[in-house]
């Protein structure tokens, strides 16, 4: 579905990731892990056109989308939950749910999709009136989670979800994860919490400096003596 | 007339003038609010917006012995006017400053310099260099309350700018653009994310800012009976500081700050002379500038509503 191959890109005179090359097959869980700096970010950036791609392609079903702006990579099916949540902290939780459909508020299921999302995220469900600014941080990963989804995307990518919050929200946070991925959506999951993304994925890739090091199934990695080494602490 | 007599009349008149820079202001701060770009040609699509009533005066004046009478008049010229001023906005972003998206911030400042100056000559070629005269639109009535005597025009440029900055406000409160115009002042990025083209909604955003300024063209030609070319560059500076006294970025801080830079310059000119009025009105920028840069109640952007 996602096929990234010998991807390059940076900042002003400063190259980032230096040949990418990484999949995600429709309707799995990838993820990638890698340490600080690495890229991650900068990569998850490139695909949502943020940061513009030097080399390289990028497929996405099929379709070409190297050139697409952002707003043209969200209406073709990708979204992305930003690293350090980035909700919109002066509007109220329900208008950042709607910013979320922005690209497809014509749509008449919108009312549908809204219910829907509130039973998977009941925290929001009585906080819709509130200023998104004023949630807790777990209510805010749930919010910019919820927003990203509400654009209907085919892949959902994350950015380090877990961070910064209590060991309870992290496991929720990952229980959500695979039940947004059992509707049916393939999911990108940038983490530092090696461990956790490693054993929920179908496929794991390691980043380090802009480049993929390593590769390999989930539970492969899982049991890969230099990862435990220099990712799981071991 | 004693000094409270002199008060109240002077609030009074403050108020009505108040109330266009008040129109102005929020064209600086909405814009501020998305781009952090300060539009100072904006002052000289108010000065066109006054100019475009005369030409909307020439068509529609039939209007007025109508069923509607004066008041229909009022709606065309004023609707004519934001029209012209609204395309003309959407030209200076997609022309001056929109290519300047990612220069430094000095670039976008001089190209304001240099469309303020293209619009100024342009206006003098076409309509001439000296004061043209511009009708108040309808038949002028004073009222007497006690110690205040207004005007029916007053009157009217203080309701329809109130339902002008009602309607923005509700306007950017709920509607899908007023929400993704909130989104991309609190986070650029993030509103890239979910699919908002920022260049639609900044372009959105110059065209209401001119749209409103050319409303408050229109009625300060209605209130003084006179506009000429140069006429921009006074009241855009007055509505900027109006802007910056209420917060640069902040909506109902435009409002507010236009309001009351009217009234405290009416009273200046009833308590001190009328001369000293521009001054005073930069004597409180430089006094805002001095102890609260951030304004009244602080540049919280479009933020909040
Ligand atoms: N906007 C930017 N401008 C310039 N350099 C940047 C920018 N964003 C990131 N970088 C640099 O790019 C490199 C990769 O950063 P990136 O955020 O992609 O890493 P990361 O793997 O996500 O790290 P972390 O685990 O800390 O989130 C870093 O050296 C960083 O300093
Ligand atoms: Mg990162």
């Amino acid at each position: 579905m996602l096929e990234v191959t010998d991807l390059h890109s940076g900042y002003g005179k400063i190259e980032i990731l230096k040949g990418v090359t990484l999949k995600v097959p429709a309707g799995s869980i990838a993820t990638l892990i890698g340490s600080n700096g690495a890229g991650k970010s900068t990569f998850l950036m490139t695909l949502s056109g943020i940061v513009r791609v030097r080399k390289g392609n990028i497929l996405f079903e099929g379709k070409a989308m190297e050139k697409l702006p952002p707003d043209g990579i969200v209406k073709l099916g990708i979204t992305q939950v930003p690293e350090g949540r980035r909700i919109f902290p002066h509007l109220t939780v329900d208008e950042n749910l709607d910013l979320g459909a922005y690209t497809r508020s014509l749509s008449k299921d919108l009312k549908k999709d809204k219910e829907e999302l509130l039973d998977l995220f009941p925290a929001l469900k009585n906080r819709l009136t509130n200023l998104a600014g004023n949630l807790s941080g777990g209510e805010q990963q749930m919010l910019a989670m919820g927003r990203a989804l509400m654009a209907r995307p085919r892949l959902l990518l994350l950015d380090e979800p877990s961070l910064g919050l209590a060991p309870k929200l992290v496991e929720l946070v990952f229980a959500l994860i695979k039940r947004i991925n059992e509707r049916g959506i393939a999911i990108l999951l940038v983490e530092q919490n090696a461990w956790k993304a490693l054993e929920l994925a179908d496929y794991g890739y390691v980043i380090e400096s802009g480049r993929i090091q390593l590769e390999g199934p989930g539970r492969d990695l899982l049991s890969n003596p230099q990862i435990k080494e220099a990712y799981l602490g071991e | 007339m004693s000094a409270t007599e002199v008060f109240f009349q002077q609030v009074a008149n403050g108020l009505t003038i108040g109330m266009i820079y008040a129109l102005i202001a929020l064209g600086y701060t909405i814009v501020y609010g998305i781009v952090q770009l300060i539009n100072f040609a904006h002052g000289e699509v108010f000065m066109v917006g006054a100019y475009l009533s005369l030409l909307a005066y020439a068509f529609f004046q039939g209007l007025a012995l109508g069923v509607g009478g004066p008041l229909l008049l009022v709606v065309f010229v004023i609707l004519f006017a934001m029209l012209g001023t609204a395309i003309l906005g959407f030209f200076i972003e997609r022309f001056a400053y929109r290519p300047l998206r990612h220069a430094p911030r000095l670039a976008p400042l001089l190209t304001a310099i240099g469309v303020s100056f293209v619009l100024q000559n342009a206006v003098m070629i076409i309509a001439g260099p000296s004061d043209k005269s511009c009708p108040s639109l309808v038949p002028v009535t004073k009222y007497s309350f006690g110690m205040v005597t207004v005007t029916n025009l007053q009157i009217l440029i203080t309701l329809v700018s109130v339902m002008l900055m009602a309607g923005l406000h509700l306007f950017i409160k709920n509607t899908r653009t007023g929400k993704a115009m909130r989104a991309l002042a609190d986070d650029r990025e993030a509103a890239s994310l979910v699919g908002i083209n920022a260049n639609t909604v900044i372009s959105k955003a110059f065209v209401i800012g001119s749209a409103l300024a050319g409303a408050g063209g229109v009625m300060f030609g209605m209130y003084y009976n006179t506009i000429n070319f140069h006429d921009g560059y006074m009241a855009g500076l007055k509505a900027f500081t109006a802007a910056v006294f209420g917060g640069i970025g902040n909506i109902p801080g435009a409002m507010f700050g236009g309001v009351l830079l009217g009234v405290l310059e009416g009273l200046g000119a009833g308590y001190l002379a009328s001369e000293w009025k521009n001054v005073f009105a930069f004597f409180i920028l430089i006094l805002v500038l001095l102890f609260r840069p951030s304004g009244l109640f602080g540049s919280r952007v479009v933020k909040k509503v």
